[in-house]
């Protein structure tokens, strides 16, 4: 680093305030108290389902009623728009805001994109009789209503936090677009904002495993 | 700043995209070949298919998580706090390997 270049990220750079998160910032660390939190509930619920699933032994094989190829889709596209996230921050670390902005935009585009595909699918199930509390196959009538309700629970719950994430998305996009240059607070801010993006993301990976894979 | 790289970035997401092509190939092949469909049921007993997906996507998320959160990066602690949600797995296996011991 030059000695210019030093100047200015040392007076930019957050110090080590020797309590053992090195240079995380306060808002980093408590996003990442906050998804620590977070990811013990959707553990909550995936135990749950689990739970429920062993103990029934008519539980349906997931694929005869859940469409996979397009949640496999779906995955891909949440995958993509992490990517656009680390990019639009690596972007911002280069002072480069147009770029920023455009992987900005691309990510929340990923995550609505992934709501229009779930609400597809929700519609498409409902008319097969899926819903909250009931669910009846009228080829396999032992199948359980839980199969249901623990997909719409677990997926709904995880859908909220995506819907969620694209308004902070958003937020952040609008935020940056009216900043005349991108500060280290901006950039701050825009870490933490992954943070939330990349948290739905790993659930969703794990989600799409246990509840349409296994 | 070390992790930063964008080579890195692709790389990972490669890795993910591949992941997630064989997660998804893996029940297609158990449907097919492995037991009937009757049996799926208890797809939290040892088999398979179930363990490598457990594998895989514990796998995947390690890298979005590792990598794209930049948790590898940070302190122990930070790690360490942010690895606690993973304890669930402990009770998870718990709670398959008691179900699957009272009627395999």
């Amino acid at each position: 680093m030059t000695q210019a270049h030093a100047a200015t990220h040392v007076s930019q750079a957050p110090a080590d305030k020797g309590l053992g998160f090195g240079s995380a910032t306060n808002g980093k660390i408590a996003m990442w108290i906050f998804l620590v939190t977070d990811g013990l509930t959707f553990a909550g619920l995936l135990l749950g389902y689990g739970y429920l699933r062993i103990k029934n032994p008519n539980w349906p094989n997931p694929s005869v009623h859940l469409g996979i190829v397009l949640t496999a889709i779906a995955t891909f596209i949440l995958i993509c728009s992490s990517l656009t996230m680390v990019l639009s921050l690596a972007a911002a670390e280069e002072k480069n805001k147009g770029g920023m902005l455009k992987f900005l935009a691309l990510t929340a585009l990923g995550g609505i994109s992934f709501l229009g595909i779930q609400a597809y699918e929700y519609t498409h199930l409902h008319h097969e009789g899926f819903s909250l509390s009931a669910f009846v196959d009228p080829e396999h009538p032992t199948v359980p209503f839980n199969f249901a309700s623990t997909f719409f629970v677990i997926t709904g719950f995880h859908g909220l936090h995506v819907f969620t994430g694209v308004t902070y998305l958003i937020t952040m996009l609008v935020k940056g677009a009216r900043r005349p240059q991108i500060d280290a607070a901006y950039m701050n801010l825009l870490e933490i904002a992954g943070l939330f993006w990349h948290f739905v993301d790993l659930v969703w990976i794990l989600v799409f495993t246990f509840i349409y894979l296994i | 700043m070390a992790g930063h790289d964008r080579k890195t970035y692709f790389k990972v997401f490669l890795i993910l995209f591949v992941l997630t092509i064989i997660e998804v190939i893996i029940p297609q092949v158990a449907n097919k070949y492995g037991e009937s469909q009757a049996k799926l049921h208890l797809s939290f007993a040892p088999h398979w298919s179930s363990t490598a997906l457990y594998l895989l996507s514990g796998a995947k998320a390690a890298y979005v998580a590792l990598f794209f959160m930049h948790l590898k990066f940070e302190t122990k602690w930070l790690k360490f706090i942010a690895i606690l949600p993973a304890t669930a797995a402990f009770y998870a296996v718990m709670l398959c390997a008691e179900a699957y011991f009272r009627a395999p």
